[in-house]
């Protein structure tokens, strides 16, 4: 199963690109695990991660087409 | 019958644009103003402009905001929010203008803009837009210091 995640704000400086597709992740704690040890520069920032364009507060089950993007602190208006 | 209603209501307000390319001109603030005269059921209109600000940080002066968003996120985020505010408070109409790109200290780069019959309900609906587009919509801002060094913006 393949995931693609759009990648936002300071989070595409640390990991150096808009958009990253990963293979066999099954839920987003496995996600944050997987970047956490991929991307130690992350531990520093505060981010969310959104599925379908929603953000999720608790392990979240992902599937083929869901569309994932990981969020650092909101600054618009 | 529910599901009824709640359609009606989506088709009536479909997901609108909030972005624009580069600062909001203060002409097209006046010709928004103006286009307003031949709806004669208003009585106040409440209008909040944010300006890129010139933050000293660290002894060094910002000189733009580059705004970057997730757009098709954002958009329905503010939908959301305009629903909410229009079932919450009597509104005229309401339009919302957000800059992307690079956007200069002293230039505008969000424009509000809330109508209604009396003054409360377009001043507090439009506060509360403001407050909550502030806090749910996922844009960011990339600060550039006249050394050409940069930080990102964090919303208090």
């Amino acid at each position: 199963m393949q995931i693609n995640i759009l990648i936002f704000g300071q989070l595409a400086d640390i990991i150096g690109e808009n958009k990253i597709d990963l293979w066999d992740i099954p839920d987003t704690e496995a996600l944050k695990m997987y970047l956490q040890k991929r991307y130690p520069g992350l531990s520093d920032l505060p981010y969310l991660i959104a599925v379908d364009k929603e953000v999720i507060s608790a392990n979240t089950v992902l599937n083929n087409n869901s569309e994932l993007a990981l969020l650092p602190p909101y600054a618009g208006g | 019958m529910q599901e009824d209603k709640t359609s009606a209501i989506m088709t009536e307000r479909k997901p609108k644009n909030i972005f624009v390319q580069g600062p909001i001109a203060s002409s097209f603030i006046a010709d928004s103003i103006q286009k307003h005269s031949s709806k004669k059921e208003i009585g106040g209109h409440s209008i909040f402009l944010g300006q890129v600000r010139a933050d000293t940080i660290n002894g060094k002066k910002v000189f733009s905001i580059e705004y970057t968003s997730y757009e098709e996120m954002a958009l329905e985020k503010m939908h959301r929010i305009r629903e909410d505010i229009f079932i919450k408070y009597p509104l005229t109409c309401m339009h919302v203008y957000h800059s992307l790109g690079k956007i200069a200290a002293g230039e505008i780069c969000l424009f509000v803009f809330t109508s209604s019959a009396h003054r409360k309900a377009a001043i507090d609906a439009c506060e509360e837009t403001v407050e909550r587009l502030k806090a749910e919509l996922p844009i960011w801002g990339k600060e550039s210091f006249e050394d050409e060094t940069y930080q990102w913006k964090e919303n208090k």
